[in-house]
Parts: structure tokens; sequence; C-alpha cells
């Protein structure tokens, strides 16, 4: 689901031509579409250093938990995880819909977190530290776009 | 049979039609991978181009009549067409918006105010002549073939003018989303085939309509903007003109699903997921591609080493072709990798389900199907159901060998509409958490209840019912199912006095304690000769005259019959004589009582008859009801025979016999926690106000009855003379007063160790027969009460 197949699909439920205002919205999209393209490209490239950046932030907030505790593959998965959850915003800013980042990102990741008991507190500062370390890479006015993003997973991960 | 569960079943929302951001992203999703190269520079066309599409929309919108209005008059005549197009401006009134009225059902009123709202669109009449000169000098306007014949409205029909020219709108309008999302595919989804749809005779006239639109709506447009619109019309034309397309078949999953057909628009609809496949001629980068996406079916994640498997090997022999994909993917469920992960922490029906999702790509489709997989895992274990799903003959339609398993998702193909909650649920990436299988539970939530559980409601303990609690909740946890009950079920039973030569302290009451809001003393029997009850003898012949003269009995019997003493005039005297004059039996009168007048008003006619049954039941037998069962039994008789003929029935009945006979006055016999717990003083709020509600019967005594202060210094006594050295707290503890039993036990507890393990054994039985939110509430304190209770019978019993 993208901002467009959205405005679409509530014309299409009204049986109308799409509206002054669903034009706009779409002009809008289309026009800061050269952004999009260019954060996604920037993270894709950054994607190790992110990552690695985040999670050193991350085991310096946190220095108790389950992949600082020197366990190879607890380790690993987190990483894993982090790279995961930054390709699902790199999704999310192309299309300009939190659906990508909804469905596979945050429906069930609570449970799947709590029964894999790892502390969905320490999850959510992760993502913070990568939010913050992301958006050190960008300018601005990129920023101002990609925040919202990890603001909602932070906010969808939160216990 | 009732569905009390709601499956969980989330909404879904299918998406009908996908557009170039959403077709990239998933793609890039079904792989696991960043949108390549290719692909950001498709989206990056897609964005720059968007202004210009943006445009033509607008601009076909706005000319949206005038488009229509060419296109319809090329193919009408005999009046205006536009006439009878109908836009919709409210989306009240439209199929899908919640209310859809169709025309016919508008009444006489409405409809004139309808047809008034409906002015005849005409079009300006000058620009209408001004657009025929433009159209005469304007090139490329399309020829219409010579078999065409152009049809007349007032032949045609009101209805059959009406959907035409909805029809023609609606083509407007898809090709304008169209345009917008930069995808045909809208088109195909919703155009294709129509042509089998609308009736025959008309197909060409709505090609030449088509056509005459093309031509209108590039003259609304730029230079650039006309080979955009050209081309979308083309796509447009080209999809109507497809055959009604058949129907994709979903194949039968077992013999009671046949397959279910689904319209080839819904597939066209789907997004395109690739399917991989292993084949001998393909790069290493799709080999390995296909193999990641293996992993990701079969294990619902990438593998890679962390996972500490040694796969690699498998890995190489697939690359070779030495494995096909049908082989690798039976592999890999037999490996060991795949047993730790999804059949050791689970139950057997959770791995059933998990394996048809990773082996078949659906959940399971019925019952049947999973006994018969259930057969084969308790069988052969996990290897024996991998083989078994594998070797299946869906596995070989949908997969063969050569295609790696994927999940039919909605869209992909139909759903069974009986699963659709935990289907979808069960797609979830986060499933394998899920530790309560999906399906089984959902399919046992479809019971009608089973002959030994009761109607009402779904707890644990139908013994003790709420009567409002008919309808149970609709949205109830898995894990709370009911267990069932029967006559054979453990339930707390209330001393009848029976046995209180056994147990009993010299004036035949137990020091168990009465459990408040039970009726007067536990038994009352009619001994005519007033003599003293024989089993006593210990005690030596006594007579209890409170207990046992005639009028006592015969107030018991009003007590326990209508629930509380009666008013005067309420009393059956006639009864009363005949019973004291030896005329009739204490039973015989019990059944003059309940077919009295009062007692019929009281628990008769003013109830609903479940209600009814239920009271007379408990107030004459003494017991709630039991079952189902029984109950259809008294629905049955009630229905047949009325309210005398259950009196009759229950009075009558060998279980009344036996337990009370001739001569007992009936007696509450059955208590659960929760009875209990609404009879204390707090009401059955105080459940969770631990401090505030007794917990046991004899706590309960214990702050209402005083005690003899003889027996607890005898006690101290006996504990002074086994522990000398902690003379001094026992003492102290001496001085202490009857009134205050737990302070006084709180210090002893130390050091009588031999005084609690004694403790647990004379504990009042409702505690010890009482199930888990009583003794969790006991467990709270479970010293003091224990000590409460001993004290004064271990003074009696020093040993």
């Amino acid at each position: 689901m993208s901002i467009i197949t959205q405005s679409i699909a509530n014309a299409d439920r009204e049986a109308r031509y799409l509206s002054r205002g669903e034009l706009n919205t779409l002009h809008r999209y289309f026009e800061r579409g050269a952004q999009r393209l260019r954060i996604a490209a920037i993270v894709t490239a950054n994607i190790d250093t992110i990552v690695e950046k985040g999670s050193e932030k991350f085991w310096q907030r946190c220095q108790i938990t389950p992949s600082n505790s020197g366990n190879l593959t607890f380790r690993s998965s987190c990483m894993r995880d982090q790279g995961w959850y930054l390709r699902l915003i790199t999704y999310a800013v192309v299309v300009g819909d939190i659906d990508p980042l909804q469905a596979s990102g945050i429906k069930g990741a609570k449970a799947m977190y709590t029964s894999l008991e790892i502390p969905l507190r320490n999850l959510v500062v992760c993502m913070d530290c990568l939010k913050e370390v992301t958006l050190d890479l960008l300018n601005p006015e990129d920023q101002e776009e990609v925040s919202p993003y990890f603001d909602y997973l932070i906010q969808g991960l939160t216990p | 049979m009732i569905d009390r569960t709601n499956g969980g079943s989330p909404p879904a929302h299918p998406q009908v039609f996908h557009t170039v951001p959403t077709a990239v992203i998933a793609e890039a999703e079904q792989r696991d991978r960043y949108p390549q190269q290719s692909e950001l520079r498709e989206l990056s066309a897609f964005f720059s181009s968007g202004q210009k599409r943006l445009e033509i929309a607008a601009a076909l919108a706005q000319n949206a009549d005038r488009i229509v209005a060419a296109g319809a008059n090329r193919i009408f005549t005999g009046g205006s067409p536009m006439a009878y197009l109908e836009r919709a401006t409210d989306p009240i009134g439209l199929p899908g918006s919640g209310y859809y009225i169709g025309e016919d059902f508008l009444s006489a009123k409405a409809r004139s105010k309808a047809n008034l709202a409906q002015e005849p669109r005409s079009i300006d009449p000058t620009s209408g002549l001004m657009d025929w000169f433009k159209s005469l000098f304007a090139q490329g306007r399309p020829n219409a073939p010579s078999r065409f014949r152009t049809i007349d409205i007032s032949k045609y029909g009101v209805v059959r003018m009406k959907r035409s020219m909805r029809d023609l709108d609606w083509f407007l309008r898809y090709t304008t989303y169209a345009i917008v999302a930069g995808d045909t595919n809208i088109l195909s989804v919703n155009v294709r085939g129509l042509r089998g749809v609308i009736p025959e005779d008309v197909t060409l006239a709505t090609v030449v309509a088509l056509q005459e639109m093309q031509w209108k709506a590039a003259q609304y447009v730029d230079a650039e903007a006309k080979a955009l619109v050209k081309r979308y019309f083309e796509v447009l034309i080209t999809e109507y003109l497809v055959e009604k397309p058949n129907p994709r078949l979903r194949f039968g999953a077992s013999k009671l699903h046949p397959g279910q057909p689904l319209p080839q628009s819904y597939y066209d609809s789907a997004l395109p997921t690739p399917r991989l496949v292993i084949k001998p001629g393909l790069s290493e980068t799709e080999k390995q591609e296909a193999i990641r996406a293996a992993y990701r079916q079969v294990f619902e994640r990438d593998v890679t080493q962390i996972y500490g498997v040694a796969l690699y090997d498998l890995e190489s022999q697939v690359k070779n072709g030495q494995l096909s994909m049908k082989e690798f993917v039976r592999q890999l469920g037999c490996s060991r990798l795949y047993r730790r992960e999804f059949y050791e922490p689970f139950t057997i029906s959770r791995v059933i389900e998990l394996a048809c999702r990773h082996f078949l790509g659906r959940g399971l489709s019925c019952l049947e199907e999973f006994q018969t997989y259930f057969e084969v895992i308790s069988e052969g274990g996990l290897p024996a159901l991998v083989n078994a799903l594998v070797d299946s003959q869906e596995y070989a339609d949908y997969f063969g060998e050569e295609t790696v398993p994927y999940l039919r998702k909605l869209g992909l193909e139909a759903q069974e509409c009986r699963n659709w909650g935990p289907q979808l649920s069960l797609f979830r990436y986060s499933t394998p958490v899920r530790k309560v299988p999906q399906f089984v539970t959902t399919f046992a939530g479809q019971q009608r209840p089973l002959p030994n559980q009761h109607p009402y409601g779904v707890g644990n303990d139908p013994l003790e019912i709420q009567f409002g609690a008919i309808f149970p909740q609709e949205t109830r946890h898995p894990k709370t199912q009911p267990a069932h009950f029967s006559t054979t079920s453990r339930r707390i039973l209330i001393d009848s006095g029976l046995h209180n030569g056994r147990n009993g302290d010299r004036n035949g009451n137990t020091h168990w304690g009465r459990v408040p809001g039970t009726f007067g003393h536990p038994l009352l029997k009619l001994e005519p000769t007033h003599q003293p009850r024989r089993g006593n003898n210990a005690q030596g012949p006594y007579l209890d005259v409170a207990r046992h003269s005639i009028e006592a009995v015969i107030l018991g019997t009003y007590r326990q019959v209508f629930g509380r003493d009666v008013f005067d005039g309420q009393r059956q005297m006639v009864a009363e004589t005949k019973l004291k004059g030896g005329e009739i039996t204490l039973r015989e009168f019990v059944r003059q009582l309940a077919k009295s007048r009062p007692f019929r008003r009281l628990y008769w006619e003013n109830l609903y008859i479940t209600k009814a049954i239920e009271y007379i039941h408990r107030r004459l037998l003494g017991r709630p009801t039991y079952s189902r069962e029984e109950l259809n039994r008294y629905y049955d008789l009630v229905a047949k025979q009325g309210f005398y003929g259950l009196v009759d029935a229950l009075i009558d009945s060998p279980e009344y016999i036996e337990e009370f006979g001739e001569d007992t006055v009936p007696y509450e016999r059955y208590l659960t926690p929760r009875g209990y717990a609404m009879r204390s003083p707090q009401g059955p709020l105080a459940w969770w106000k631990l401090r505030d509600n007794p917990d046991i019967a004899g706590d309960w005594m214990a702050a209402h009855t005083p005690r003899q202060p003889v027996k607890i210094r005898s006690t101290v006594d006996s504990v002074v003379a086994s522990a000398p050295s902690a003379r001094s707290a026992q003492i102290a503890m001496a001085t202490a007063t009857s009134q205050q039993p737990r302070e006084m036990a709180q210090p002893a507890s130390d050091q009588s160790t031999r005084t609690n393990q004694g403790a647990g054994s004379e504990q009042s039985p409702i505690v010890a027969g009482s199930s888990a939110p009583m003794s969790g509430s006991n467990a709270e304190r479970p010293s003091a009460s224990a000590n409460d209770q001993k004290l004064p019978s271990s003074g009696t019993n020093p040993s």
C-alpha cells in the first residue's frame, strides 16, 4: 500500500475521480520522489556502518542485554534484526506509507521478542540509537523526511 | 452447532491493484533485499514523470463529461444519452457504503426527489457546436467498422442506458487511476473479460465508444501526453476484448474439500510475487537466491552460519543438480534444525499446523485433515509427517519438483472462509512464537456443548452458576477452554452431619465451621418417636429439642424449600397438621410445600424457564443441575407436564429417595468456591480482597464464635512441655485472650512444626477440596489459618 494506492482506493470506493486535494498530495509525493530515492540510496550504501555504530551506541547505553552478553548468536541476530528494520524503513520511505513497516515490522513483533525473552525496552533503545546514527548521515531536510518513520516504529515497539 | 468463538479473524483489506512503488517493494521484500539499482532507476523515472501524469489525470477528470458524452453520442441516437449518466456525488447509497438503496426500493417521494435532482445534464449547445466544428477538422478520428449500427435510446430502455453510461464513465475513471498509478494493472483487474459479462450485441458498440473517447481525451492534453493517453486507452480496449477468463481453481485439499474457483481478476490483482525455481541452467546467484527462499519458507528466516547448521552439503548437492528442490525441502524438514525449532518446543497439534504452513504453504483446512496428519505423526514421528506432506498430491500440483514452496496467501488463491482468521494469522511472520495451536482451538470452539458440559457459559465449574450468565463472552481466551464436568468430578461436599460420630464434637457440630449462607443446621430429620439417635453412643442418649422437635423440623423444611422463613400467612397449615398427625411423611410434606401457591409464585411464575428449573432443583434436590442433558430432560418434562410434573419428578426421583429418604429435610449438598465467595460477607468481589474475606469457613468461625480458654491453655502447656527452651514465649502466649487466636498462633509456629504438620490433615475440607482460586488465597498465609484451626483440637490430643 503506497500513498498512491491509498488515494486511488479511496476514490474508487466512492466511485469518483481523484479529487483536487488528493492530486495535490500526490503532486507533493512525486516532487519529493527524488529525495526519497536519495535517502534510500544513502541508507542502503551505509547499512553496515549504521548497524555497527548503532549497536555500539546501543551497548554503551544498555550494557546488560542479551546481544551484549558475549553470545555470538545473540550478537549477530541482534545486528541482523537491526539491518532488517533499517531495510523496512527504506521501503517505507520509498513507498511513502507506513504499511511495509506495520505489516512486517510491528505486527506481532512484540509478541515475538517477548517470547524470545528479549527485553522490549532494550529493543526500543536500540531503535533509538539506530535512528540517531541514521539521522547523522542525512541533511536536515532528509532528516525531517525519515524521522517520522523511525518514530512510528519506536512507538509501535514500545511496550 | 454454535460457533461461540470469534476465530480472531483480522479484517483483511486485499490490495486490489498495484502501482510501481508497491510492486518494486513487494518484490524486494519477498527476496529480503534492498531495491536494486535498476529498480531505483525505474522508480526515479516514475517519480519524475509523476507531474505529467497528474496533469493528464486532472485534465481528463475535468473534461470527463465531455469525453463520456462524445463516446456516448457516437453510439446512441434518438435522445441525449448524458441524461442517463448518474454520477455519484454522495457515497451513501452506493454498494459498499454500508446502506445500499436499490432504486426500486425508494419511496415515491424519494424517487420524485431523486428525479428532480437529476436534471438532464445537457451539453452547452454552443460548446457542442464548437466541438462539432473542431471535430470536423481534427485528424485521426476513428472510423467505425461497417458492421456497426447505432443504438436507439428509446428502444434500448432506461435501465440499460443507465448501465451503459455508468460503464463508460467508469472506463474513463479507471483510465485516470491507471495513469496516476503509472501501471496498467488497474485496468486489467477491472476491465479484463468484461466482454464476457456485457451482452454480446453491444461489444462492438462499446469498442467504438471507447475509441471515440480515446480520440476525444487526446484533444484535452498536449502533444507529449497524447501518446500516453492513447497507450492507456489501447490497453483498456485490449483488456476489454479478452474473452471472459476461466476462473482459476484452487486444488482440493482433501476429499472433503473439493477445489474452489477464484476469479481471474482476483488473481491478477495479487502482487506479483516471483516463484523461484531451481533448474540446471540457472546462474549461481539465482540458485543461491532460490535456496535462501527455501530456507525462508521452511525455517521462516534466513539460515546462516550462526545457526550452526551443516546444510552446506545439501546446498551444494542442490546446486549440482543432484537433489531436486522437492528433495531439498524434504531434507530440510528432516533436519536437526527443523526438529529443534518447530518440533520440540510445541505441542503436536501446533507442529502439524506449522508443518502445513511450511511445506504446503497454507493452513490446515479442516478437522478431518488434521486428524489424518495427527495419525501420521503419532505413528511415525516428524519425518513421517514431513514425508506425507511433501509426497502429497497437493505438493506435486502446486510446487512440483522444481518450485520452492511459497505461502499461498490472500490474493494468490481462494481462501477457505471457515478458517479465514487462523489462515491469515498463521501467515504472519511471528507465528512460531504462538504456543497455542490456532486451528485446533478454533475447531474446538465450533462446538456443540459436550453432553457433560453445562450449557451456560464455559467456566471450569458449572456447578455454581450465576443465572444471568447465559451468554458467554464472545472473545474468550483460547487457554480457558472448558473442563469437562460430570457427576464423577470431585467437588466440595457440605458436611451433612451424617458422619458427626466420627469427626464431630459433643454436640454433633463439626468443627469444620458453618458455611455462611447455608440454611440452619446441616441435618434435620423427622423422628416421630422422638428417640435419641443411634450411632452417637459415646455421648449417651440425649434429646436436642432445638433440632428434633417436630416444630423445628417444619421450620427447617420451610427454610430449605422457600429459601427463607415464611410469613405466617404463607404457612401451609393443613399440610403441617397432617405431618404432625403422622398422616403424611416428610417427603410428602415437602411435595405439598413445593406445590403450594407461594412457592409457585416465588420460583415459577416470574422466572424464565431455565432459571425456574435451576432454582427448584436446588431447593428440592439440594444441588444444581449437572449438565445439558439433565436440563434437556427437565425442559421436556416441563413442556409436557408443567410445573407440577416437574415437582413430582424431582421428589419421586431415585436421587431424592436415596439422599433424603422419607424423613430427612432436603439440605444443600454441594458448594463450590465460587458459590462460597458469592455468599461470603463481601460478596464475590471480595475474592481479590483477601484480607477482608475469610478464606476458609473455619476462619470465619474463629472470628464469630467464642472459644473456651481452657482448651487453649492446655494446648500451650503441651507445647511448653515439648519445648521448654522457649518458655518465655509460651508464657506470653498463655496470657493472650482467645479473641486473638492469630497473634498466639504466630510465635507457636516457630517451633511446633509437628503441630503444623498435623494441621494440614485436619484443615477444613472446604479448603482441602477447593479449586485453584481458593487455595491461592489460602496460600497467602498458610501458617496462620492452620494454627487457628489447630490449637483447640491438639489440646485434647497431645500425642
